[in-house]
């Protein structure tokens, strides 16, 4: 989870600062001694209050959701282990959607106000936190692009590299690993990619008929990373084009 | 304003014909994409069809016919809408 490659097209002069930032935010976190175990499903944050908290991953998944009354979802973003989440607890007074566990998870939580507090007076904890909002900011451009502009096969393709890129930089699974688990159900991976599951379920079988991925019980296995890089290229930003880590050796990373 | 006609149904054969509801729209949609990736019809097409069908439902939530399931009606067609119209958005499609 220290490894610099994680902060993505970083300035160079910042690395050290955003090392030392991740260390003293661990350290931070667990002298806030407040570890969480909670079961998939669970609400952290609920859609229009005030909340307190600012999170952490340590492992399992969880997702940030907004709902309609007719039924519509949208699962914005996705968080994974080593992610700060709920950055906006220390600005903002409202929470406006609803965050949640997808898997079984372990977390830690801070008080927005002595986050603050260390936020105001560590300029690396100042820049590892801004960095959590400039990563999702980077994130929620690419999937804006993904869902403007990207066909639903172009979209799913660039969700299975993200994730096995984004799940290689924080160590959870080798740099060149080709398998993950992946806890989200085919309905929400529906409502992440914003198309029906009977869509999602089609576009499945095609990838799976083709050899190139596949999701069997909760684990995507990889079988071609060249033509799924290929399909999901249009909708992958400069970053994730040249990063190992997504793409495989077709990224050259040139830090 | 009419009545909620699920209110008036067995639990039994509601979900009964819940089954069929949820059967039909997913029957449906697997038949538009295939028409789709067969290019028998123009996506742009089935999207205005389906489109039509919103319309039509917001419509009924506007005059009051069982309007919390038109609502629900309308947000799934919406979804339809959105999952057909991403078959399309690539070159070459």
């Amino acid at each position: 989870m220290r490894d610099p490659a994680r902060f993505a097209h970083h300035r160079p002069d910042l690395e050290s600062s955003l090392l030392a930032g991740e260390d003293k935010l661990q350290q931070l976190m667990r002298d806030a001694g407040s570890r969480m175990d909670l079961p998939a499903g669970r609400v952290l944050i609920r859609a229009g209050t005030d909340h307190e908290f600012v999170y952490r991953l340590i492992s399992g998944w969880a997702c940030r959701t907004r709902s309609l009354s007719d039924g519509r979802d949208q699962l914005i973003l996705v968080f994974l282990p080593g992610e700060l989440f709920a950055v906006k607890s220390m600005f903002t007074s409202c929470h406006f959607d609803e965050v949640r566990t997808l898997s079984d998870a372990v977390l830690q939580r801070i008080h927005y106000k002595e986050l603050h507090r260390a936020f105001t007076t560590d300029v690396d904890l100042t820049n590892r936190c801004i960095w959590q909002v400039v990563e999702e900011e980077r994130r929620l451009h690419s999937w804006v692009f993904g869902l403007g502009q990207g066909s639903a096969e172009e979209r799913l393709a660039l969700l299975v590299i993200d994730f096995r890129g984004r799940l290689a930089l924080s160590g959870v699974i080798e740099r060149n690993a080709l398998t993950y688990r992946m806890p989200l159900t085919q309905a929400q991976l529906a409502d992440h990619i914003g198309i029906t599951a009977v869509h999602v379920n089609r576009i499945l079988k095609t990838f799976r008929e083709s050899g190139i991925f596949s999701i069997r019980e909760g684990e995507v296995v990889i079988t071609n990373l060249e033509e799924l890089t290929r399909r999901a290229y249009p909708l992958l930003d400069a970053y994730e084009r040249r990063t190992p880590e997504y793409v495989g050796m077709q990224g050259q990373r040139s830090e | 304003m009419s009545k909620d006609p699920a209110e008036s149904l067995k639990p039994e054969l509601l979900q009964e014909h819940l089954a069929y509801a949820e059967a039909s729209i997913m029957l449906l949609e697997c038949l538009l994409l295939v028409l789709i990736e067969r290019k028998l019809i123009p996506m742009d097409a089935l999207v205005e069809a389906v489109e039509t069908a919103i319309e039509t439902k917001r419509t009924q939530v506007k005059d009051g016919m069982h309007p919390q399931i038109a609502a629900v009606a309308a947000g799934v067609l919406s979804k339809i809408a959105n999952s057909v119209a991403a078959t399309g958005r690539h070159p070459g499609s």
